[in-house]
């Protein structure tokens, strides 16, 4: 099973998406900021592609995509935005830094899962 | 807790127009949102007595150059029951990120109004028989569902005189919108 790591600090969209993902038949890891988001990246090589919030306490989604993404090992790691924002201007920062997507809450779960197959296959 | 009050006159730079298009964006968010998560919510000029059931509160404030303020909104158990994505979260959790992702669309629609804002994380209240008062210039904007009322406030305080106008030229990413790039 592919790993995704989902970064939220609300465990009610952790469930969600994790519920979703699972059902399509992905193995889910779970951070809570951007600080335990780095954390489990840098920890399990195993996780194949991230989803990450961007309004987070401690570490917000975006230094945590500009930290990670700062390490050449994490150069090929997918990491897709899923937030509330739609400003163009975070949109057009996150793919400066090497996001490979941005997803806009609420999000479609048949749109979630096209986006994560694609990422990993 | 019996009584949520507030007294600052928060809205003195915020003209009638421009309150009317905060409560119509709020009130539009709210209902969109809550359509996303298959509850219907519809406008009443009273809810009647919303502190018989009201027991959630989520409250979430927002900073920027032109505008700052909080918005507030409280609803029944079963409302948030109804709609959770999430069965097994808790009901706190919910009214949280239900706070998050409705000032996330305000602030997106704030956008096409040259107007940004930033999010601070949001706060919960619980408790029974909740009863939120109107400030002097920020009535609530109460809403129904199947469930029982909702009760929105947006209050603001804009540094000078609030210039909503809205500019179709700018594109701000929509609820749902997935952006993919390779």
């Amino acid at each position: 099973l592919k790993r995704i790591l989902v970064v939220d600090d609300s465990p009610t969209v952790r469930q969600q998406v994790g519920n979703v993902l699972r059902l399509a038949g992905f193995d889910i890891a779970e951070a809570v900021d951007g600080i335990d988001g780095a954390a489990k990246i840098r920890e399990d090589q195993s996780i194949a592609a991230v989803l990450c919030d961007v309004n987070m306490p401690r570490l917000n989604g975006m230094d945590m995509l500009e930290e990670v993404k700062r390490d050449p090992k994490n150069a090929a790691l997918p990491i897709v935005m899923l937030t509330t924002d739609g400003q163009p201007e975070h949109i057009a920062r996150a793919r400066k830094f090497g996001a490979k997507g941005w997803i806009i809450k609420p999000f479609k779960p048949e749109l979630l899962v096209a986006a994560v197959s694609k990422l990993v296959s | 807790m019996k009584e949520i009050k507030k007294d600052l006159d928060v809205d003195a730079g915020a003209r009638d127009g421009e309150r009317t298009t905060l409560d119509e964006i709020a009130r539009t968010c709210t209902r969109d949102l809550l359509e996303a998560y298959g509850v219907a919510a519809r406008p009443v000029q009273s809810a009647g007595d919303l502190g018989a059931s009201l027991g959630f509160a989520g409250i979430i404030g927002f900073t920027g150059p032109v505008l700052r303020g909080t918005l507030l909104i409280a609803t029944t158990n079963a409302t948030l029951e109804r709609s959770n994505p999430a069965p097994t979260s808790p009901t706190r959790e919910w009214m949280a990120e239900l706070a998050n992702q409705l000032l996330g669309r305000i602030k997106n629609q704030l956008l096409t109004c040259e107007i940004e804002i930033h999010l601070t994380t949001p706060l919960v209240l619980r408790g029974q028989h909740l009863s939120i008062e109107a400030l002097r210039k920020v009535s609530p904007i109460e809403m129904v569902t199947d469930e029982g009322p909702i009760l929105v406030v947006l209050e603001t305080e804009p540094a000078g005189t609030l210039a909503l106008v809205r500019r179709r030229d700018i594109q701000v990413g929509a609820e749902g919108d997935s952006l993919l790039w390779q």
